[in-house]
């Protein structure tokens, strides 16, 4: 008596919901990427002592033209990041919280400066200073 | 006999979306996410700057770091980047108790950003805190 022999079966890998997946791993990369938000003209300053910095909630930028941005929105003067970041920062309580990222142009003069990083100081932000990691350029 | 030729109908077709590749396409846009998150890590430095309105006048044994356009002076003697970096290491501050951990920090002049910046990450990867000077009647 023959044995019979089984049918092989094709192994069926089910992948109709794996564009399903796909599209939720998406928004989720979305959602928790930071996606740079600021892009200004901006050359940030270079170091060889710089290092990584945490992303946080709070950015205050200074560009090319000595324009001053807190979150993106254009700012008149200096004096007012410092009642801006202090609004921002009101309901935060630990350090890492309290972060502000403070970029700024390499060429931008001491006086167009020097103002934010006080205001900043004062609204009780942490200076977190963005630079590119390297030795300086010189132009 | 009577043929009865029926006549087909045609079916109303269905309208369809190619959907084949959308799981290409969706991983092709996963692969771009985790690529463009990881290449955009910001650097710089983190500086707890004192917030005082006015402090107390310079002590003798302060440390103070000058900038003007064209040069730096620590503590009244003209410094090159290196050799600051190297007299910081030398003040050991993590040895030191916060006071003595203060370093002054003032711009003299139209000094540009990329020379603060260098300052700042100098005295901050050797242990010191900023604290910012400014210069009288501003």
């Amino acid at each position: 008596m023959k044995k019979r022999r089984k049918k092989k079966t094709a192994i069926i890998v089910p992948v109709a919901s794996m564009g399903d997946i796909a599209f939720l791993l998406i928004i989720f990369f979305m959602v928790a990427s930071n996606l740079a938000r600021d892009r200004r003209n901006i050359k940030p300053p270079r170091s060889v002592d710089a290092e990584k910095l945490k992303q946080t909630q709070v950015t205050v930028s200074v560009d090319i033209l000595g324009k001053i941005y807190l979150q993106g929105r254009e700012l008149s003067s200096a004096s007012e990041v410092e009642s801006g970041v202090r609004e921002l920062l009101a309901n935060r309580t630990t350090k890492e919280q309290k972060t502000v990222i403070f970029k700024c142009d390499r060429k931008i003069k001491r006086d167009t400066f020097e103002p934010v990083i006080e205001a900043i100081a004062k609204a009780g932000g942490l200076l977190a200073a963005v630079g590119e990691k390297g030795e300086p350029v010189e132009e | 006999m009577a043929v009865h030729k029926k006549r087909k109908k045609k079916k109303a077709g269905m309208p369809s979306l190619p959907v084949n590749s959308f799981a290409d396409i969706a991983f092709l846009l996963i692969v771009f996410f985790v690529i463009a998150s990881t290449l955009s890590q910001t650097r710089g430095i983190v500086a707890d700057i004192p917030s005082g309105e006015k402090s107390e006048s310079k002590t003798d044994k302060t440390t103070i770091l000058q900038l003007h356009e064209d040069r730096m002076t620590f503590n009244d003697k003209v410094v090159t980047l290196p050799a600051l970096k190297k007299r910081l290491a030398e003040l050991e501050f993590h040895k030191k108790e916060a006071e003595a951990k203060i370093v002054l920090l003032e711009a003299i002049g139209n000094v540009e950003y990329q020379t603060y910046f260098s300052a700042m990450t100098a005295i901050s990867a050797a242990g010191g805190v900023i604290a910012i000077v400014k210069e009288d009647g501003e």
